[in-house]
């Protein structure tokens, strides 16, 4: 039996749970592609939701430098309900059910989506707050009236193409409103404009940084007293940001580290790269990382909004108690 | 390619506990498939459980930590994503 043959049928003795046909891939793509062309946004929500977080807040129109969240804090939650929605419909399976992509899509594709209340809220306390953190450090930034949402979701798909020639678009938003210099909140944005635009946009040369590089350590304060630390594996393992992380929290809580659990190298992914097409794996992968956390604490502190859903969701799948915050939710600089 | 390092690390093999849904055995397939032309304009026929195998990978690069060699296997992956979704929905 060739290697090939005999994966195959280890493959095939679990296909009963998570089959999934291509044909998900195309109909999510088809969406992808046509919401960013209509809209900017990978899927068709209500705009508003994106710029909500500004009401009240000015900004230094004349800067170089904006603040771009993405939209990623507002779409995460979502992508999470589209998600469930779909499963429970079956449309993420293949077989019998692949009939029902197309319905999947025209639900994914026409339906106007919002999180709840209580979602929106949230992303919006948490990105006021880094705008608190920054401008209570003196950094000037703007924003962009119409801002794009980064395209990671369609990179990360393995849609590199599609991924490419939306870059690019991107890139020539960002040019026209003469951006020099970018701050992102969240690990997927920092990645997909600091290692991936410049690999597809030949020309791109703006500078990317996280609000995090900016933030001073000896002016952050922890509002949490013990917890432990779920990494994004983008921040940890590629674009060094695990000991910055531990810089700005340690000494200040109490902070529940285990040399595998919370190890650079070896943390465990929340799922999320694949909610949206093996969400049935990508619980089981929550769930595994949750019961793992919350051995050292039932405080979990996440850096990013896909893995506070993904664990959030492994909450509920694995039945254990634990409370969720983002960093931005348990840190503030003197007088933010 | 064969010791296995590897899998300890690797989130979607824990959760599934198959070979297939862990970096060595991702990294076999997509040797073997190479070999047999796909992606290269040979009609190479893969089932859904291949697709399965290589679409579940998170590249959430725990693996390459692993790794003796050195080999990126999360990058490996990933590009072959891209090249499965070229080929196959043309
Ligand atoms: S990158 Fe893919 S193969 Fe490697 S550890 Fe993560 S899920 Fe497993």
């Amino acid at each position: 039996m060739s290697y090939l043959t005999h994966s195959v049928v280890l493959i095939n003795v679990c296909r009963r749970i998570h089959v999934v046909s291509l044909d998900w891939f195309r109909a999510l793509r088809d969406v992808i592609v046509g919401s960013l062309r209509d809209s900017w946004l990978p899927f068709p929500v209500d705009k508003s939701i994106c710029t909500k977080w500004r009401e009240g807040l000015s900004f230094d129109s004349d800067s170089g430098t904006i603040l771009y969240t993405s939209c990623l804090y507002q779409l995460a939650p979502v992508i999470e309900r589209a998600v469930a929605e779909l499963e429970r419909f079956g449309v993420t399976k293949g077989g019998a059910l692949a009939r029902l992509t197309a319905i999947g899509a025209r639900f994914l594709g026409r339906a106007l989506l919002r999180p709840s209340d209580e979602d929106v809220d949230r992303a919006n306390r948490i990105i006021r707050n880094i705008y608190g953190m920054l401008r209570a450090l003196g950094v000037r930034f703007g924003v962009l009236d119409n801002e794009p949402y980064s395209g990671a979701l369609l990179y990360e798909l393995g849609f590199v193409n599609e991924f490419a020639d939306y870059a690019r678009s991107v890139y020539k938003v960002l040019r026209d409103n003469n951006v020099s210099e970018i701050i992102t909140i969240d690990p997927h944005t920092q990645y997909t404009l600091e290692k991936l635009y410049p690999r597809y946009v030949p020309e791109f040369n703006i500078k990317v940084r996280s609000y995090l590089d900016y933030l001073d350590s000896n002016k952050v304060k922890v509002r949490l007293s013990e917890f432990t630390i779920h990494d994004s594996c983008l921040y940890a393992r590629y674009l060094n940001k695990y000991d910055l992380i531990r810089g700005l929290l340690r000494g200040k809580a109490d902070i529940k580290e285990d040399p595998v659990i919370t190890g650079r190298d070896t943390s465990h992914c929340c799922g999320g790269p694949i909610e949206s097409t093996y969400p049935e794996i990508a619980g089981r992968v929550a769930s595994n990382r949750v019961r793992e956390l919350v051995r050292l604490s039932r405080n979990i502190v996440t850096q990013c909004p896909i893995c506070y859903v993904n664990l959030r969701r492994g909450i509920k799948l694995s039945v254990v108690e634990a409370n969720l915050f983002d960093i931005a939710e348990v840190i503030e600089v003197g007088g933010s | 390619m064969y010791c296995g390092f590897c899998e300890f690390a690797c989130p979607t093999f824990n959760a599934l506990r198959s070979r297939s849904y862990g970096p060595r055995g991702r990294v076999n397939l997509i040797k073997t498939l190479i070999e047999d032309g796909f992606g290269q304009g040979r009609d190479v026929k893969i089932d859904a459980g291949v697709i399965n195998s290589i679409m579940t990978c998170l590249h959430c690069a725990a693996c390459d930590t692993q790794c003796p060699a050195g080999i990126k296997i999360a990058d490996a992956i990933h590009s072959f994503k891209a090249i499965i979704l070229q080929a196959m929905l043309k």
